[in-house]
C-alpha cells in the first residue's frame, strides 16, 4: 500500500510525488533529472512513441508527429465546443480531427527512389490515449519507489477545477489504463491548499473561519479558487476562470522583444520564417525560466535567420519590465473576481492566505505584485509552484480512508454542527459531557457513559432526566422509561444527532437512548 | 432493555456546505459516519467496546505481584480466551476497562481497603507493560504457559492421523515468521500440496524465543561487567531453548512425515512411474531399432532388384543391338552376294565400277529395314530396285554431305570474329582456300611425319605446312590443321570429295594404262614417240600402274586415310601431271620415285660413301630407269625434305 503517489497532470506539464505512511511528500524525479516532466508525445513515425522532455525538444523539428498541451481535449465529445476547440487547437502542433476527435499525427517517410512520391504515415490517437501514455511515463517513474508486483500504485490526480465532472471519470480511466490504482482525484488548487496544510494549523490552532484565495497560472491558462476553511474543512466558495493568461503569454511578451530588437539589428523580421519563430519561443521559455531564480542571463540563439545569431544580455529588470502588462492583466482579473466573490459571500472581508500554484507562478516579480495587491494574506510560495498540486495529492493519499475505492466526487454535501452540543444528568452540569464539538459532520451516533448526578434519590423523574447545551440553550430530555439502568452510578447513553429537511430548513433531531 | 426519546433540537445551529473531501477533519469526521456501531465518549474519550470479558475480582486478589513473572497475563486483563490472537486495540481497551475498574483511586472512593503496596493492580499495569509492548507480547507469548508443547501419541496417530496433526500444525503454526502457512490438508491431497506442506516445515522460522525464561534481569546488574555476564548466560540459555524448540519441531514434522499414507503413496508412484518410464523407454528402443533394420533390409532388397532390372536392361540393349548389328551384317552381306551375283547388274565394266561403289554406298547409308526390302525387292524387281537405291543412296548420300557442309560453314560463321562483315567474307573465302588439295597433302604428310606422341604436333604440322605451301598460301593455324586432320580421319571415304577426285585419277590412270597394255601390244617401248603429250601421259600412267599394281581394284575404297595419304599424294600427282607441262621425260620421271626405287637409292647412297668418286654415276646405275641427274635432284629433294621438317619442328620449339 505504501508508498502512495500524488500525480499532478497538466496542459504542459506533469509531476508526480511520492510519499510514505509518515506523510512526508517528495517529488520524484525523471530519467532527466527533472522534477517537472513535458506534457508531450512524439511519435517516431513507426510503432513507438516517446514521452517528456526529448518528446518536446524533437517536436521543434517534427511538429506534425508531436501532440502537446492535450490535456484540455480531455473532455467527453458534447464537452468540446467549437470555440473551445479552435483556441486549444492553436496549441496543438500536429493535426487534430474536428469529427473523431483524435489528433492526426504525419510522418512523411522519404521515397526509396527518386520517382517515388513520399509515403506519409499517419496515427491517430485520442486525447485520452495521448493522457495513457503520459501517464504512463509517469508510472515508470513511480516504480523506482512501488516495488510491489502484484499491486498498482496507488495515486491521488489533480484535475483543473473548471473541469467538468466527465473528464474527471476519463482521467481517472486514463490513470487505470496506465496502471494506477486511483484512490481519488481532487482540483489542483484543493490539493496546493493541503500542501500548505492550512486546514490542519487551523485545526490546531482552533482558528475561526479562514479564508484562502488560491491562484493558479499555468501554461496556458489561470483560474482562481476561493476557499473557506473552517474547522478543518475545505468549503470552496467560489471559482473562476479559466483565463487565457500563462505561460506562453509571458513567453510571447518575450518573443516580441526578441523579434524586435532582431529586427532593429539586422533588418530582418523572424516572424517570416517559422522555424525561426520556433527557435525564438524555446528560447524565451528558456531564459523566463531562468531569470526566475538568476538575475540576469544571456540570451543567444545561433543562427536564428539566415545564418545570422542573435545574442543579448537579458536582466530580470528588462523581463519583468517586457511582463508587466500581462502581470497587470492578470492581477486585474483577479481583483474583478474578487469583487464578484465579496458581493456574492458577504462575509468575505479578507482573504487570509494566498496560495500559488503553476509553473508561471514562479515569477518573482508575479509573486511581488500579488504580495503588494493584498499585504494583509499570508503568501503561500515555499513550495515551487510546479510541484505544490504533485505534493498536495500524495499528502492526500495519507488521509484515504478506503484506498480500493476510487473517489471521483470532489466535494461532499454535509451538514455541519456550528456549536458544542452538551450533555448532562439531572442538574449535575459540572459533570457536562461533549456530545458534538463544532463542526462535527450529521449524522452522528455518540455513545457515553454519564456519571450520577448528586441528587440522584429525588425522584424517578429526575433520575431519567438529562439535560442537553447548546450555545446558551439548554434542553430537557426525559426518558419515558423511568427505569434507566445505572452501571456503577453511569448511564450507558446512546446520543444520535440527526438532521431533518424541512421546507428547505434543516431542522436537527436529537434522539437519546439508554442501554 | 432499551428506552429512547427524540426531540427536535432547534437550538443546535447547523449550516450546510459543500465540503471539499480532502484533508484530516474530513476523513476523520467520515470515519466516525462510518462506523455504524456509533462512537463512545467517556471521560479519556476512549472507546471501549467490546473489550475482553469480565474478570473474577477474586482471581485478582489471589495475585501477588511479586510473582509477576508466573502470571497469566492475559487472564489478569480479562483476554483469557483470545489471548495471542487479541488485538493490540484490544489489549488497550481491556488494560483501560481495568483501569476503570480497579484502580485503586476507584475502589477508595466505593468504600474499598486498599493496600497501596501489595495490591494486585500492580498485576494489570505490568500485564499491560508487557502485553502493551510488541516486543516483551512476542516473548511472554513465546512461552504461552498455555501452549501444548506435545506430539500426538502413537493411539492417536493410529486411530485419526490427519486430525491429530492437523491439530498439532495449526497450534504450532502461530510461531511462523511467514504469515501465510500451507494446510495440512487430508488423504487425497495433491501431491504438489502435500510437499509444500512438508517443504514449509523442514524449512520452518519460529519467531519464538525465550528471554521471557531469563533467570536474571540484565537491568538488575550492578555494573557494566555483571550485566554482561548476565546477558552472556541468558544468551546460552536462550540459544539451548531455541535449540530445543527446534528440535521438537524438528520432531513432530518427522513423526509426521514417517506416518504419513500420502508419503507412501507418492513414493510408491514414483516408484511405478520410473519403472513405466524405464518400461516405455526400453520398448521404443527396441521398436526403433527393429524398425530400422526392416528398413536397411527393405532398402537393400530394392537396390538390388533395381540393379538386377538395370543389367538386365543393358544386357537386352546389348543383345539386342548385337543382332540388330548381325542382321545388319547378314542383310549387307546378302545383299553384296546378291549383287556380285547378279555381276553388279553392270551393263558395262564401267557400270560395273559403278555398281560396285554403289553397292557398297547402299550397304552403308541403308538402314536395316531399307536393306530387308531392298533385298526383297532385288529378289522381285533385280536391278531395277537396285539402280532406285543406288539413286536414293547417292541422294542421301548428298544430303548428308550438304548437311556437314552447311555445318562446316556455319562453324566457320560462327568461328569469324563479329568485327566486321567485310573481314569475315575475306577470311572464309581463305579458308575455303586454306585446304587445297596440295595443302590436304601437306597435312597428310605432316601428320605421317609427325606421329602422335610428338610434342606439340599440331603446332609442329601447322608450322611445317606453312613452310611448305606457297608465298601465295594463307598461313594456317595448329587449330586449323586439327580440325582438318580430324575431319578427314572422321570423314567417311565415300563422302570426301578429295578420295572421290583421288579415286576419279586413280581410274583415269587405270584405263589409260589398260590402253597402253592394248597400244603396247602394237607399238615397243623403246620405239614410243617421246615427243607427243600423250606417251608423256601413257609414260607416267606407266610409272603409276607399276606403283599402283600393289594395290588391287579396291584401292579407292581403302577405308584408312593413312593409306590414302600414302597413294593419293602420287595418284593426284599424276592427275596433275597431264595439266602441267613437263619438258623432259625426266623431269616427269622425277616426280614419281617409287618406294622400291627410294630403297635402292638409299642403299647406293649408302654403299658408296662421299668419297667414292663418280658417286652420283655409281649411285645412278644402281637404279634402273634413273639418270645421275634424277638422283642428285632425289636427294636434294630428300635432305631439303629432312632439313624443313627439323626447322619446323625447332620453329616450335
Amino acid at each position: 500500500m505504501w508508498p502512495r503517489f500524488g500525480i499532478k497532470i497538466g496542459n504542459s506539464t506533469l509531476c508526480i510525488a511520492y510519499v510514505r505512511a509518515d506523510g512526508k511528500a517528495e517529488v520524484i524525479a525523471n530519467k532527466q533529472g527533472d522534477r517537472v516532466s513535458q506534457a508531450c508525445l512524439l511519435w517516431n513515425g513507426d510503432s513507438e512513441t516517446e514521452c517528456g522532455l526529448t518528446a518536446k525538444q524533437k517536436m521543434a523539428t517534427r511538429p506534425k508527429q508531436a501532440v502537446a498541451h492535450s490535456f484540455q481535449l480531455l473532455q467527453s465529445k458534447s464537452e468540446i465546443t467549437e470555440d473551445k476547440l479552435t483556441s486549444a487547437l492553436k496549441e496543438v502542433p500536429c493535426e487534430y480531427d474536428k469529427e473523431s476527435f483524435v489528433f492526426r499525427m504525419e510522418h512523411t517517410k522519404p521515397a526509396d527512389r527518386e520517382d517515388q512520391d513520399d509515403i506519409v504515415v499517419t496515427k491517430e490517437m485520442s486525447a485520452f490515449q495521448v493522457t495513457v501514455e503520459l501517464l504512463r511515463a509517469e508510472l515508470e517513474l513511480a516504480r523506482q519507489y512501488h516495488t510491489a508486483s502484484d499491486q498498482a500504485p496507488m495515486a491521488v490526480l489533480s484535475i483543473p477545477s473548471y473541469y467538468p465532472p466527465q473528464s474527471v471519470k476519463l482521467l481517472s480511466d486514463a490513470a487505470k489504463d496506465a496502471g494506477f490504482q486511483v484512490a481519488q482525484i481532487i482540483a489542483e488548487h484543493t490539493a496546493a491548499v493541503l500542501c500548505y496544510k492550512i486546514a490542519e494549523e487551523q485545526l490546531e490552532q482552533s482558528l475561526d473561519r479562514q479564508h484562502v484565495l488560491t491562484i493558479k497560472c499555468g501554461g496556458l491558462y489561470s483560474d482562481f479558487v476561493l476557499y473557506a476553511v473552517e474547522n478543518g474543512y475545505l468549503i470552496e466558495l467560489a471559482k473562476y476562470g479559466p483565463f487565457p493568461i500563462g505561460g506562453k503569454q509571458f513567453t510571447e511578451a518575450l518573443v516580441q522583444f526578441i523579434c524586435e530588437e532582431f529586427k532593429r539589428k539586422y533588418k530582418l523580421d523572424p516572424h517570416e520564417s517559422r522555424r525561426s519563430l520556433a527557435k525564438i519561443r524555446t528560447a524565451a521559455a528558456n531564459c523566463k525560466h531562468i531569470l526566475t531564480t538568476l538575475p540576469s542571463t544571456q540570451l543567444y540563439i545561433d543562427s536564428l535567420m539566415d545564418g545570422v545569431d542573435f545574442n543579448a544580455q537579458m536582466s530580470r529588470a528588462r523581463f519583468e519590465s517586457l511582463i508587466q502588462p500581462v502581470i497587470n492583466g492578470l492581477i486585474q482579473q483577479l481583483s474583478e473576481c474578487l469583487e464578484r466573490a465579496q458581493q456574492a459571500h458577504p462575509e468575505l472581508k479578507v482573504i487570509d492566505h494566498i496560495v500559488l500554484l503553476g509553473a508561471t507562478m514562479q515569477i518573482p516579480k508575479l509573486q511581488s505584485a500579488l504580495a503588494a495587491r493584498y499585504p494583509d494574506a499570508k503568501l503561500h510560495n515555499s513550495h515551487s509552484t510546479d510541484e505544490v498540486v504533485a505534493i498536495g495529492c500524495a499528502r492526500q493519499a495519507v488521509f484515504l480512508l478506503d484506498p480500493l475505492h476510487s473517489q471521483l466526487q470532489k466535494a461532499d454535501d454535509c451538514v455541519l454542527v456550528e456549536d458544542d452540543l452538551y450533555i448532562w444528568h439531572g442538574n449535575d452540569d459540572s459533570n457536562a459531557k461533549l456530545v458534538l464539538s463544532k463542526g462535527s459532520i450529521l449524522p452522528a451516533k455518540i455513545k457515553v457513559s454519564l456519571p450520577q448526578s448528586g441528587q440522584a434519590d429525588a425522584s424517578d423523574a429526575a433520575l431519567a432526566s438529562f439535560k442537553l447545551r447548546t450555545g446558551q440553550s439548554e434542553i430537557m430530555a426525559h426518558l419515558p422509561d423511568t427505569t434507566p439502568t445505572i452501571d456503577d452510578g453511569l448511564f450507558q447513553l446512546e446520543v444520535e444527532v440527526d438532521w431533518d429537511d424541512k421546507d428547505g430548513n434543516i431542522v436537527p433531531l436529537v434522539r437519546l437512548r439508554c442501554m | 432493555m432499551t428506552n429512547s426519546i427524540e426531540l427536535e433540537c432547534s437550538a443546535l445551529k447547523v449550516v450546510r456546505h459543500k465540503i471539499e473531501r480532502v484533508g484530516c477533519a474530513y476523513f476523520n469526521a467520515r470515519r466516525q459516519i462510518g462506523d455504524s456501531s456509533g462512537v463512545e465518549r467517556s471521560d479519556s474519550d476512549e472507546k471501549l467496546a467490546g473489550a475482553g470479558e469480565d474478570v473474577d475480582i477474586s482471581y485478582l486478589k489471589s495475585l501477588d505481584p511479586k510473582e509477576w513473572k508466573d502470571q497469566d497475563h492475559y487472564s489478569v486483563l480479562g483476554l483469557g480466551k483470545l489471548r495471542y490472537e487479541a488485538s493490540d486495540d484490544d489489549i488497550r481497551r481491556a488494560y483501560r476497562r481495568m483501569v476503570l475498574q480497579h484502580h485503586p483511586d476507584k475502589r477508595k472512593a466505593k468504600g474499598e481497603e486498599v493496600i497501596t503496596d501489595d495490591d494486585y493492580f500492580t498485576c494489570i499495569t505490568k500485564a499491560y507493560e508487557i502485553l502493551g509492548t510488541s516486543k516483551l507480547r512476542r516473548s511472554y507469548d513465546s512461552v504461552d504457559p498455555e501452549f501444548d508443547d506435545a506430539f500426538p501419541t502413537q493411539t492417536d496417530i493410529d486411530s485419526d492421523y490427519f486430525n491429530a496433526f492437523n491439530k498439532y500444525f495449526n497450534l504450532n503454526a502461530r510461531w511462523s515468521e511467514k504469515t501465510s502457512v500451507p494446510p495440512f490438508g487430508d488423504v487425497d491431497a495433491k501431491r504438489e500440496e502435500v510437499e509444500r506442506f512438508y517443504n514449509f516445515w523442514y524449512d520452518f522460522k519460529s519467531w519464538r524465543e525465550f528471554s521471557y525464561l531469563d533467570e536474571e534481569d540484565k537491568e538488575k546488574g550492578q555494573d557494566r561487567d555483571e550485566r554482561r555476564w548476565i546477558e552472556k548466560e541468558n544468551k546460552v540459555a536462550r540459544i539451548k531453548r531455541k535449540k530445543e524448540e527446534m528440535t521438537r519441531i524438528r520432531a513432530l514434522v518427522d513423526l509426521a512425515y514417517n506416518n504419513d499414507k500420502r508419503i507412501q503413496r507418492f513414493k510408491q508412484e514414483e516408484k511405478d512411474r520410473k519403472a513405466a518410464a524405464k518400461r516405455a523407454k526400453m520398448d521404443a528402443a527396441q521398436a526403433q531399432k527393429a524398425e530400422q533394420e526392416r528398413a536397411v533390409r527393405e532398402a537393400a532388397l530394392v537396390k538390388e532388384k533395381a540393379d538386377k532390372a538395370e543389367q538386365k536392361r543393358i544386357e537386352q540393349i546389348r543383345i539386342e543391338r548385337e543382332q540388330q548389328k548381325k542382321v545388319l551384317k547378314k542383310e549387307r552381306k546378302t545383299l553384296r552376294d546378291k549383287i556380285k551375283d547378279c555381276k553388279y547388274y553392270a551393263k558395262n565394266d564401267k557400270d560395273q565400277l559403278k555398281h560396285m561403289e554403289a553397292t557398297e554406298k547402299i550397304c552403308e547409308t541403308f538402314t536395316l529395314t531399307e536393306l530387308q526390302s531392298l533385298n526383297k525387292a532385288m529378289e522381285s524387281k533385280g536391278r531395277e530396285s537396285f539402280m532406285v537405291a543406288m539413286q536414293t543412296a547417292d541422294q542421301k548420300i548428298a544430303a548428308q554431305l550438304e548437311e556437314l557442309n552447311m555445318a562446316q560453314k556455319k562453324q566457320q560463321m560462327n568461328n569469324t570474329p563479329k568485327s566486321a562483315a567485310s573481314s569475315s567474307t575475306i577470311k572464309e573465302v581463305k579458308k575455303g582456300e586454306l585446304w587445297s588439295n596440295e595443302n590436304v597433302q601437306l597435312l597428310i604428310k605432316a601428320v605421317n611425319l609427325f606421329p602422335a606422341g610428338t610434342a606439340q604436333r599440331w603446332d609442329v604440322i601447322a608450322t611445317f605446312i606453312n613452310q611448305h605451301c606457297g608465298a601465295d598460301c594463307s598461313p594456317v593455324s595448329a587449330r586449323d590443321v586439327l580440325n582438318k586432320a580430324k575431319a578427314l580421319q572422321n570423314s567417311d571415304h565415300s563422302k570426301s570429295t578429295l578420295k572421290a577426285h583421288a579415286n576419279d585419277a586413280a581410274f583415269q590412270s587405270f584405263e589409260r594404262s589398260k590402253k597402253e597394255v592394248q597400244t603396247t601390244n602394237d607399238i615397243t617401248l623403246g620405239d614410243a614417240p617421246a615427243d607427243t603429250k600423250e606417251n608423256v601421259k601413257q609414260n607416267g600412267g606407266d610409272h603409276l600402274t607399276s606403283s599402283n599394281h600393289h594395290h588391287p581394284q579396291q584401292q579407292p575404297l581403302l577405308p584408312e586415310s593413312k593409306q590414302n595419304g600414302n597413294a593419293t599424294p602420287a595418284a593426284a600427282a599424276a592427275a596433275a601431271t597431264p595439266t602441267t607441262p613437263a619438258p623432259t621425260s625426266n623431269g616427269v620421271a622425277s616426280k614419281t620415285w617409287t618406294k622400291e626405287e627410294q630403297a635402292l637409292l638409299e642403299q647406293a647412297i649408302k654403299t658408296y660413301p662421299t668419297t667414292t668418286p663418280d658417286r652420283w654415276d655409281c649411285i645412278a646405275a644402281c637404279i634402273p630407269n634413273r639418270s645421275k641427274k634424277d638422283c642428285l635432284r632425289r636427294v636434294k629433294e630428300l635432305v631439303e625434305l629432312v632439313n624443313s621438317k627439323k626447322e619446323a619442328q625447332a620453329a616450335v620449339k
